[in-house]
């Protein structure tokens, strides 16, 4: 035991003795070594599953009341047969589904952006290295949006019409690509697959945002898709872009397929032949 | 000494003041200072991070296994036949003689490679609808299994080809044999042909199921026959002037090898077969081609003149075709809780194939409605079950004993009925290879490899067989994953000296000792290449399975695949 010797003085009333209290927290040992893990996994990382799995178009019914599983990417291009200004509802028909898109009399002008039917048939480089890109975000607003993941469609796939590229002597009807891509698990199937995180622990996220893009080798430059012709707007360039740029793709995580929904209207699904995933050309103000 | 109003606060008086009289004295006050502190230890809250051993540690720890793999599919489309009853079959036809066709409108031919691909895109035209997402599963279906019990009941017969003699067994009596007496360098030996590898070596002994002099236990004299590479399913015993009938030449019966004859009752093998319960159902497998990637055997196709069909419809028709298929898994496989067929820790995953057929060329179950259960339109068989050039009749429709359960479907086009296989639900027993387990030598091993035999429904493609004995293919079901390995030795210890002992291990009581074999941890191969070591991330493993796919005739002994590789042949040009 310790001992401490006071001296008594007259004027000291009071003497302040140090004597520090500690104590222990009953289980601090535990604590102690849960924080030791906590800052172990902080440090080394935990273990997160970012195993993807495949997702297929869900099935559907067509009008013979078969089930089909395929799904439909539809891009039209603006013909520039007039200003896109100038365009009203009953224009709609002036967005093409085909690569050679520029209306004849207007063709002079934009000989720059579009493909001639050899450049088709011959799968021309600047044909060959074009294609769509499918972006999907988590949100529609751009401010905060983050984008998850991509799809390309190159121009390779897509439905065939036949077209003559000969000439009036000597005809020559051959078939050549246009943007209509008819996806399913046999045929042309880039881009029909949708490859997501398995786990839903890391993001879980089950509703995407699609907007598409149309990467043109020929000019170096893309062209955004909408999912209405401009022609149907009132005011054609200023717009709520948050209704008109996506369409929502939902993923059904028990049963690894996905659907396609409107962004409008009714919201129906779409992707089917019934209704396609329909893109039109969105045209910058000139 | 003053008094103390409270923990903290400690009031001292001097004496005079307390009361009158009172003295000046010396005061001690005892402070009980204890101490609350102690010395750090230095490692106490040191934690050495190593990348190697924390990824070694995760990986040990983790029980769960992402099944992936590819399937190299050959086959060689041999069987022509005839179909006049169903005009979509006949009119799809890969044409043969074709001008004595056109004449006598009996179209012959081959089914096309579509019906014996992984991957068909499209159906038999005017048959049934075809459904891309199908694709993958019109003609094969694919599980995971596992190893789950032993079938000790199964009856099988083993027919030799030199003496063709009968030999009617149980699994559970061991290896079948036929005896052949021989000399060899002026040694009498009797020579023991087994209908599948008997896992024997020189100075082990047989354990007849009968006895010959009234003996039953013989040592193995040496192996093979000086023939290529038979060693493992040919023994010799040396004849010492034995003279019962069991000996003589052409006999049949089975034996159970014994390690040690002293300690027979411990050292003698059982044998079974393995049977598999699925993991997974056809719901969860993705199968595609192979972009990269096609076998070297050369594809068949040609075109069909509109003339020279049926229908009057050209077309292209492929006989056989070189692709090469991929396939994963969806589910996780999770061993925690699984046990295999000897109640160990499971070591062992398998991608089991199994024919469905679902265009109904195939699988029509003998006379539907003989049997009460057990009625198939597949049937089973062992390695044994192929002669050389005739089709044993192990295969016949009516044989009760090659049936599994694998249920038949039936849909109808008009009034005729196609049969198909049933998808397999969760949980599904199939039956397996032949094994042989010895508890003392804690050690499995494969004898014979089972075979699944399909064959045409003779209703719609006549291939001028037999109804009860028809021509079809054969293929192995069950194709092995290792997720883990036993070692190559067997620990022994004393309960009381040895601490750990698996759960599983045998209790020698001849030696008084427990044996097992240890599991190596994951990533570990010992230097005989014993071992595994998949990919591991994302807290799983990724095991990786090379499927080699062979659709053999039933009429060649060429079901029996082996690893020799015969060395080249070289003549004096060289």
């Amino acid at each position: 035991m310790n001992k401490f010797r006071f001296t008594v003085k007259q004027t000291d009333t009071e003497i302040d003795l140090p004597i520090e209290i500690k104590f222990d927290g009953l289980g601090r040992e535990d604590l102690v070594r849960q924080y030791e893990n906590d800052v172990l996994e902080e440090i080394i990382n935990p273990i997160e599953d970012f195993e993807v799995t495949r997702y297929s178009h869900n099935e559907w019914l067509d009008d013979n009341q078969n089930e089909k599983t395929s799904t439909t990417y539809s891009f039209h291009f603006f013909n520039r047969q007039i200003s896109v200004e100038n365009t009203t509802a009953a224009n709609n028909g002036m967005w093409v589904s085909d690569y050679n898109y520029i209306y004849p009399p207007a063709y002079s002008n934009y000989s720059g952006i579009t493909f001639t039917d050899k450049e088709l048939y011959y799968y021309a480089n600047s044909f060959k290295r074009s294609f769509f890109k499918i972006d999907f975000y988590d949100s529609v607003k751009p401010e905060n949006q983050q984008l998850y993941f991509t799809i390309i469609i190159p121009t390779q796939q897509g439905r065939k019409e036949s077209v003559d590229i000969g000439t009036a002597s000597v005809p020559n009807v051959v078939d050549l690509r246009t943007p209509t891509f008819d996806l399913d698990f046999v045929g042309d199937k880039e881009g029909y697959f949708i490859y997501w995180l398995k786990s839903r622990e890391y993001i879980n996220i089950d509703d995407f945002y699609m907007s598409a893009k149309f990467f043109n080798a020929k000019t170096g430059q893309f062209t955004r898709m909408m999912n209405r012709p401009q022609s149907m707007l009132t005011d054609k360039f200023n717009f709520n872009k948050e209704e008109y740029f996506y369409y929502k793709v939902s993923l059904d995580v028990n049963n690894y397929v996905y659907e396609v929904f409107k962004m409008f209207g009714a919201q129906n699904r779409v992707g089917t032949t019934i209704e396609n995933i329909n893109w039109y050309e969105y045209v910058n103000p000139q | 000494m003053g008094n103390q109003k409270n923990n903290d606060t400690i009031r001292i008086v001097r004496g005079s003041d307390r009361y009158a009289g009172a003295p000046n004295t010396d005061l001690f006050i005892q402070v009980p200072l204890n101490s609350t502190k102690k010395e750090k230890i230095e490692g106490d809250r040191n934690v050495l991070l190593n990348l190697e051993e924390r990824f070694d540690h995760e990986r040990q720890i983790s029980t769960t296994f992402r099944v992936a793999g590819k399937i190299i599919n050959i086959f060689n489309n041999s069987i022509s036949g005839k179909c006049n009853n169903y005009d979509p079959f006949r009119d799809s036809l890969y044409y043969i003689n074709v001008e004595d066709s056109v004449t006598t409108n009996v179209w012959r031919g081959y089914p096309q490679y579509d019906e014996f691909t992984f991957f068909r895109t499209s159906s038999v035209n005017n048959h049934i609808s075809y459904k891309p997402k199908s694709a993958s599963t019109y003609n094969w279906s694919l599980y995971v299994t596992y190893p789950s019990s032993n079938d000790y009941t199964q009856q099988m017969t083993f027919t030799d080809d030199e003496f063709n003699n009968v030999n009617n067994f149980t699994v559970s009596e061991g290896v079948p044999y036929v005896i052949k007496n021989r000399i060899v360098n002026g040694k009498r030996l009797i020579s023991f042909y087994c209908g599948f590898k008997h896992n024997i070596t020189k100075g082990e002994y047989i354990y007849l199921n009968t006895t010959v002099d009234n003996k039953r236990m013989f040592e193995v004299y040496s192996l093979g026959d000086q023939s290529f590479g038979n060693e493992e399913t040919v023994l010799n015993i040396y004849d010492y002037g034995f003279t019962g009938a069991g000996f003589n030449d052409g006999s049949v019966g089975t034996f159970r090898r014994v390690i040690n004859p002293n300690n027979s009752g411990e050292t003698m093998s059982e044998y079974y077969v393995r049977k598999h319960k699925t993991l997974t159902t056809v719901d969860n497998v993705d199968l595609t081609r192979l972009g990269f990637e096609k076998s070297n055997f050369p594809v068949q196709k040609k075109l069909e003149y509109s003339a020279a069909t049926p229908n009057k419809v050209q077309r292209i028709s492929v006989k056989d075709g070189r692709n090469d298929f991929g396939f994963s898994f969806d589910k996780e496989i999770d061993i925690i809780g699984l046990i295999d067929n000897l109640d160990r820790p499971l070591t062992e995953l398998f991608v089991t194939i199994v024919n469905k057929g679902y265009m109904g060329w195939f699988n029509n179950p003998f006379n539907p409605g003989t049997f009460t259960n057990n009625q198939t339109g597949i049937e089973v068989g062992w390695s044994f079950n192929f002669k050389k050039d005739t089709l044993d009749t192990w295969w016949q429709k009516s044989n009760q004993n090659n049936k599994d359960n694998i249920p038949f479907g039936t849909y109808n086009i008009g009034l005729k009925t196609f049969y198909y296989n049933q998808d397999l639900p969760l949980g599904h027993e199939l039956k397996g290879d032949i094994c042989e387990w010895n508890k003392y030598d804690q050690k499995e091993t494969v004898l014979s490899k089972m075979s699944h035999k399909f064959s045409f429904n003779n209703n719609y493609f006549d291939d001028n067989g037999s109804q009860n004995l028809p021509f079809g293919y054969a293929y192995q079901p069950h194709y092995s994953i290792p997720i883990r390995a036993y070692s190559d030795y067997v620990e022994t210890g004393d309960e009381d000296k040895v601490s750990d002992i698996p759960d599983y291990s045998f209790y020698s009581e001849f030696e008084g000792l427990w044996r097992w074999r240890d599991i190596y941890s994951y990533g570990y191969i010992d230097t005989s290449g014993n071992g595994v070591d998949h990919p591991f991330l994302n807290d799983n493993h990724y095991p990786f399975s090379q499927v080699i796919f062979l659709q053999t005739p039933m009429t060649r002994n060429n079901n029996v695949f082996n690893d020799i590789i015969y060395p080249p042949l070289r003549d004096n040009c060289e």
